[in-house]
């Protein structure tokens, strides 16, 4: 029952998909340990979800191979033990959140129990009777999710699960997948901001056109691509100051930005940079180092001319 | 495991309001059509000849149930069976929660033959279920005429619920594969009344002036219908008349519709990616 329970969870070798000429997911190679928790994220067309629906079986790969639980062939045996929660949440409208969940308990072979322990996790209970059509969007993801830990699988893939969630709700996602995870539950969901699921995550995987161009905790990420130091200078002549840092040593790169210039130096170079943007009649009004978030090295990393300059 | 899709789709069609909806309209079309239409022709009517207007008081009868039901299916139950069809094929597409099931439930044969059992459970119910409407409404019709009314034999009753039956599950077989091919309910609606009651009323028509089509009638869902339908003695359930077939032949065109209907929809069901 249990077979292949000693390799990863989720495995892909060379995963392709492609529509017409264009390839959506190309040629991604991953894999998810058992027990951790593994964030998706690139921008939206990215490719997330459909590198998802490959792995429950909606859409058949291109090329390459994928292995869920140890298991090549997706069965209803295997996919039993996986909770999904794909695109946006999908139910019949004019049934209610319980019969809903029935519905599809019935497919697994699950009792009122499971459906009864989903409900109370994600907080639905109370509105379990109520027609799916009235659900908020936020009812709706919890229904979806509620969906997914029926039976308390072993894999939980969520596909932007944060989506149409308040920043309440969004917390408690969070802590619901803390929990998932403390049980020994593997986890992978996607989402568009880094920021957000790097909270959760001990690993990400970053998709950008379809390809897996970086894998790591976000301290390693944060070190790989976002290690450049910078310093923030405002001033009133933007680019006059451009052109005066370039020229100074140390300075290996100068982009302008809104009101200021972003100069790409050692932090100890502040004092030559201020000194030489004020010989050139240049009022400066302050230089920082500039601290960059987790979402600008993200921007940065699925920037097109950032990745050609990579490659 | 099929037992356990078998068991979700029927959960579907009973919490679902849309097949109440289409059946209840099936119903009322047999109590207004073949019971109160017949009715009151046969008493406001004076021009007819005595003979017609006691042949229609005889098919409003109790006992003449079998006939008043599969005589309706060939112009107008057709179509409605072509929803419930379609409903089941495409109505998961339409909200989306084909992709929540398939996630759960990957093997889409499986899944297919659970939702064509499904069908076929369905119209074996509901085609139950208008016999039982068709009676009351022609014992309506014995007691406010005083007439000496009987039910109708168990064989009658027997041969009429199979013809009912086999030709239901054509026509909704038919819509299913459309639906699948098409993933639309509304598209499957328009292309089923399209076929059924432009397409294959006109050929029946035409046959009348090109006598090449006349053997082509027997193999129309519509004809092969007709067929069945005079054969537990309705008549006149085609305005263009029966095709000149058997009964064998008839029901063996209506295995075949609904064996290519069903593979078809399965090879396609299998094959292609689930948005």
């Amino acid at each position: 029952m249990t077979q292949g329970t000693d390799g990863p969870v989720i495995e892909t070798s060379g995963l392709t998909k492609r529509f017409g000429g264009k390839s959506a997911v190309d040629d991604v190679t991953l894999d998810v340990r058992r027990g951790e928790v593994y964030g998706f994220v690139g921008l939206n067309g990215a490719g997330k979800t459909t590198f998802m629906r490959m792995l429950v079986g909606l859409a058949r790969p291109t090329a390459g191979s994928l292995k869920v639980l140890g298991h090549s062939r997706l069965t209803n045996p295997v996919l039993r033990r996986v909770g999904t929660t794909i695109e946006r949440p999908a139910f019949y409208p004019g049934m209610t959140g319980r019969q809903n969940l029935s519905l599809l308990a019935r497919y697994s072979g699950m009792g009122d129990a499971d459906i009864d322990a989903a409900l109370k996790t994600v907080d639905l209970a109370d509105r379990a009777g109520d027609r799916f059509r009235t659900y908020s969007l936020g009812m709706k993801q919890r229904l979806a999710l509620a969906s997914a830990l029926m039976g308390e699988p072993e894999l939980l893939i969520l596909d932007e699960p944060a989506n149409g969630l308040d920043p309440s709700g969004m917390a408690a996602m969070r802590e619901l997948i803390r929990e998932q995870a403390a049980r020994g539950c593997t986890v992978m969901l996607s989402s568009h901001l880094l920021g957000e699921i790097a909270q959760v995550c001990d690993r990400v995987g970053v998709l950008h056109h379809g390809r897996l161009i970086a894998v790591g905790t976000t301290a390693e990420i944060e070190a790989q691509y976002g290690a450049r130091p910078a310093l923030l200078v405002t001033c009133d002549d933007t680019g006059k100051a451009a052109s005066v840092a370039r020229d100074l040593d140390g300075v290996q790169d100068v982009s302008e930005q809104d009101g200021g210039i972003l100069v790409y130096a050692p932090e100890d170079a502040a004092g030559a940079l201020n000194s030489a943007l004020v010989a050139a009649g240049i009022t400066v009004r302050g230089i920082r180092p500039n601290e960059r978030s987790l979402e600008d090295v993200f921007l940065e990393m699925t920037s097109d001319t950032a990745n050609e300059g990579r490659a | 495991m099929m037992g356990r899709a078998l068991s979700a789709e029927l959960y579907g069609i009973r919490h679902r309001g849309s097949f109440t909806v289409v059946s209840v309209v099936w119903l009322l079309q047999i109590v207004l059509f073949a019971y109160l239409a017949n009715y009151i022709v046969s008493l406001t009517v004076a021009e007819l000849p005595a003979d017609q207007i006691q042949a229609m008081k005889d098919g409003l009868a109790p006992s003449a149930v079998a006939a008043a039901v599969v005589g309706s299916l060939p112009m107008y139950g057709g179509p409605v069976m072509i929803i419930l069809g379609a409903l089941i094929g495409a109505g998961d597409e339409r909200s989306g929660m084909l992709r929540t099931v398939l996630s759960r439930f990957p093997e889409r044969g499986r899944l297919v033959a659970a939702k064509l059992v499904a069908l076929t459970a369905l119209i074996l119910v509901l085609m139950a279920v208008t016999f039982v409407v068709a009676f009351l409404c022609g014992l309506a019709v014995s007691l406010i005429e005083g007439t000496q009314w009987s039910f109708p034999s168990l064989a009658d009753t027997a041969a009429g619920l199979g013809a009912a039956w086999l030709i239901g599950v054509a026509w909704a077989v038919l819509g299913f594969g459309i639906a699948v091919l098409t993933r639309s309910l509304a598209g499957t609606i328009a292309i089923g009344l399209l076929w059924a009651l432009v397409l294959e009323q006109a050929l029946h028509g035409l046959a009348g002036v090109a006598t090449v089509l006349e053997s082509v009638r027997p193999a129309l869902l519509s004809g092969a219908s007709a067929i069945l339908a005079e054969s537990v003695g309705s008549a006149g359930a085609m305005p263009a008349g029966t095709p000149d077939a058997g009964v064998p032949v008839a029901i063996v065109v209506l295995s075949v519709w609904i064996a290519v209907s069903a593979v078809a929809s399965a090879i396609v069901f299998r094959r292609r990616d689930v948005a």
